[in-house]
């Protein structure tokens, strides 16, 4: 199977505090991987750099195919409503509306966010504005998405429905997801393949295929 | 461009409100509208545009977090997610500065123009007449009231669920 990221001997420092230390890791098409670690090992750092929006000290980062990243802190617009931030999100990609309005009219409904669409993000709760950011991610039609801790905060059975939408959404587009999370059981669940982090600096201390 | 616009605040505001009026009046007439209009941007200015460069300044690292990950260019960076981002500031800056206005407004209107709140007041004075003087002051502060409450105060609270 093709390798669509490729991460060689990355190293990031932080006002000269080594972060990341010669991290290097693969993932193929189609493949679910999962990085844990304690909080504060720089996991999300390093899904930042594969996203591409923080730089990097040294080493290779190569990404092929187009990107869906959700971040930690969800980031939803104020002043527009989920629909309004979707469409925004898709424009400035340069996905054609009616494409990404079919993809949100489709997706909605099954991720329970129907009724959302129109309301803004301080007006619905953490959970569904999670969805409202991995429909957005999913509007710009990626290859690659990347989930930042998508499980923090929310209750057990939103876990499980989302969990469920991660399974469904990979069989279903073909995605390649690349989940960090300091919730190991939850993340065993998503994942083919498991990327174990130690704590500052992160280095790979063990990979697990499940 | 900040640097350039504190040095131009400084300067506007160490020269008096009353100097302004009187020099502009000097310039265009004590007929012309524009004595009390410049005097009350010069007056006002200073609050929004500190305000703005404060809302730029002070605009949630998330918002820039997710124009860079979307690949926003720098205009569609400015006009999708600082601009409006600025607007909860800009609007409670509004607030400050338009209550200045008013008030700068009567004194322009006092030494250069030939209508308004502040030349029919200094008109009622001129003639003695103490009635309008307190009619006029008061048509002043309602005026302020109102428009404060009907106006301002809501666009603020409006604008307060634009912030994240």
């Amino acid at each position: 199977m093709e390798t669509v990221i490729v991460v060689e001997g990355l190293v990031k420092t932080y006002n000269g505090e080594l972060v990341l230390d010669h991290i290097s890791l693969r993932v193929r098409k189609g493949e679910s991987v999962g990085i844990a670690g304690p909080n504060g090992a720089g996991k999300s750092t390093l899904l930042r750099i594969i996203a591409g929006i923080e730089p990097y000290d040294d080493g290779i980062v190569q990404v092929k195919g187009s990107i869906g990243y959700v971040p930690q802190d969800i980031i939803l617009l104020p002043w527009r409503t989920v629909r309004g931030n979707i469409l925004l999100a898709a424009k400035i990609r340069g996905i054609p509306r009616l494409e990404a309005e079919k993809i949100v009219e489709a997706e909605a409904p099954r991720l329970g966010l129907e009724e959302y669409l129109d309301r803004y993000p301080k007006e619905i709760s953490g959970g569904t504005r999670r969805k409202a950011q991995i429909l957005m991610a999913l509007a710009l039609k990626p290859d690659i998405l990347l989930l930042d801790e998508p499980f923090t905060g929310l209750d057990s059975s939103t876990i499980e429905a989302l969990q469920e939408t991660i399974r469904r959404l990979r069989e279903e587009y073909g995605l390649t997801i690349v989940t960090v999370s300091h919730m190991m059981d939850e993340l065993t669940s998503i994942s083919d393949r498991l990327i174990l982090l130690t704590y500052k600096p992160a280095r790979i201390k063990a990979v697990v295929e499940l | 461009m900040e640097a350039f616009f504190n040095a131009l605040n400084t300067l506007v505001q160490s020269i008096s409100v009353l100097v302004w009026a009187i020099v502009l009046v000097m310039i265009f007439g004590v007929t012309s509208r524009k004595p009390p209009i410049l005097v009350v941007t010069a007056a006002t200015y200073p609050v929004l545009l500190s305000s703005l460069f404060g809302a730029v300044r002070s605009i949630d690292s998330r918002i820039m977090l997710l124009a860079r990950s979307l690949g926003a260019g720098k205009w569609e960076e400015l006009f999708y997610f600082v601009l409006p981002g600025t607007i909860p500031y800009l609007a409670a800056a509004s607030r400050t500065a338009i209550g200045i206005a008013l008030r700068i407004s009567v004194v322009a209107e006092a030494f250069g123009s030939s209508g308004g709140v502040g030349y029919w007041l200094v008109f009622s004075y001129d003639y003695g007449y103490k009635e309008g003087v307190f009619a006029w002051a008061l048509v002043l502060v309602v005026l302020m009231i109102a428009v404060d409450m009907l106006l301002l105060r809501p666009v603020e609270r409006w604008s307060e669920k634009w912030k994240l």
